[in-house]
Formats: C-alpha cells, structure tokens, sequence
C-alpha cells in the first residue's frame, strides 16, 4: 500500500476480527521506520520500492506456507510502498487462532519469511537528502 | 527473439534505467544475458544482485531464456 500504515488502520484491523468468535489470540507485528545513524548522518525516510508482481506472488506463498505450517484462523500483511518517515510503520502483519502459541510461532515465521524472500528495495533517505540503499540483515 | 530486462533498486540507479527490450539469439541462457549486460554497463561489475526469469530467483545461470520471458536483477531486499 501506498506510504505509512497509520495506526488506525492497525486498529479497524482489530474491530474486524471481533466478530469472528472462534479467534482466542491475536499477535501483531508493526515494522517501524528506526532514525538509524549510519556515518555520521540519520535517516529521515525509507522510501520502498518493489518488483510488485513478484512480491504479490512472494507474498502469496508465504500466506500458504504459514496456513500450512500453523494452525491459524486468520492471516494479513500489508508492506509500504513509496516512502515512510521515521516514526512511521512500514510492515503490518497480523496473525489469529484460537490459541496464542500458534500466533507467537506464526509470527515469527512470516516477518523473517517477508524481510528474506520478498523482493522489497528500500532507499534510505538521510537528513541531508542524500541516501544509500538498505540491506536486510 | 526478444526479452524484457527489469531493474530495481540500486540496479536501475545504476544503469540509469527501470526496463529495456534486449533481443537474443535462441537457446541463449541466462548466464549469458548476464554477461553481456555487465559489458554494457560496467557499473555492474561491483553490484550485488540477484537474477530472477519470471519472478522466479535462479540457482542456476545455465537456465535457457526464451522468447518474451521477463528476466529481472534484483538488488539485495529490505522489506520490512
């Protein structure tokens, strides 16, 4: 989606699945934008870019693969495209069950999944208007 | 024939460009490709990147490329 994911978007998420009555867990990871000194200069943004339709499809698989591996009602991800200021949150995923500790595990599993095999580019943007490109750790 | 060749990232900032038409002989693989984009553009030679022929990532550099595929270098994500 276009630009930062604000909070009430993470919040109608919530209201959504309070109808879903067989849900007893949820667990939420929001990636923020971090003001990351590198050289001497800070980051102001991250502006991201994407081979979309190949991440539509990385997206897709990874979605699979967690239904598969884990017992989970309910599974969203959203990632910014365009650029995020620091402070602001880039990466949205968001996992249900009847029980947490399918949701802990899920969790995990997708945010490492998506900052792996996702093809995401991310321009960070310093103070100074200049940038360098980051690389997932 | 001919093959499409995207950019992203670092790459396309580094070649000064997102996509362009390259056309190739037959039986030509994915190596090769390669190859000849690294003598056209010499910014490339200290470039890390991945190669991806319809959105798929390839192990292997001896893939043959066929007539309208999609060939994409990747430069290292940052999702999340």
């Amino acid at each position: 989606m276009e630009g930062a994911i604000s909070p009430e978007k993470i919040a109608t998420s919530i209201a959504h699945h309070q109808v879903k009555t067989n849900i007893g867990a949820h667990d939420i990871f929001l990636g923020q934008v971090r003001r990351d000194e590198i050289d001497g200069k800070f980051v102001a943004a991250i502006e991201y870019s994407a081979h979309k339709e190949m991440a539509e499809k990385e997206f897709h698989r990874i979605r699979e693969s967690a239904f598969e591996k884990f017992d989970l009602t309910c599974m969203h991800i959203y990632h910014s495209l365009g650029r995020v200021e620091v402070g602001e949150i880039c990466l949205f995923v968001f996992v249900s069950s009847k029980h947490r500790k399918e949701t802990f595990r899920a969790i995990e599993w997708l945010v490492e999944s998506i900052k792996a095999e996702v093809p995401i580019f991310g321009k960070e943007i310093f103070e100074d208007e200049t940038h360098q490109w980051k690389v997932n750790s | 024939m001919s093959i499409h060749i995207k950019y992203f990232g670092s790459i396309a900032q580094l070649v000064g460009k997102k996509e362009e038409e390259l056309e190739i002989p037959a039986t030509t693989t994915a190596g090769a490709v390669e190859r000849s984009l690294r003598v056209r553009y010499q910014e490339l030679k200290h470039a890390q990147y991945r190669i991806a022929v319809n959105q798929q990532l390839i192990e292997d550099q001896g893939v043959v490329v066929n007539d309208n595929d999609e060939m994409a270098l990747l430069p290292p994500f940052a999702g999340g």
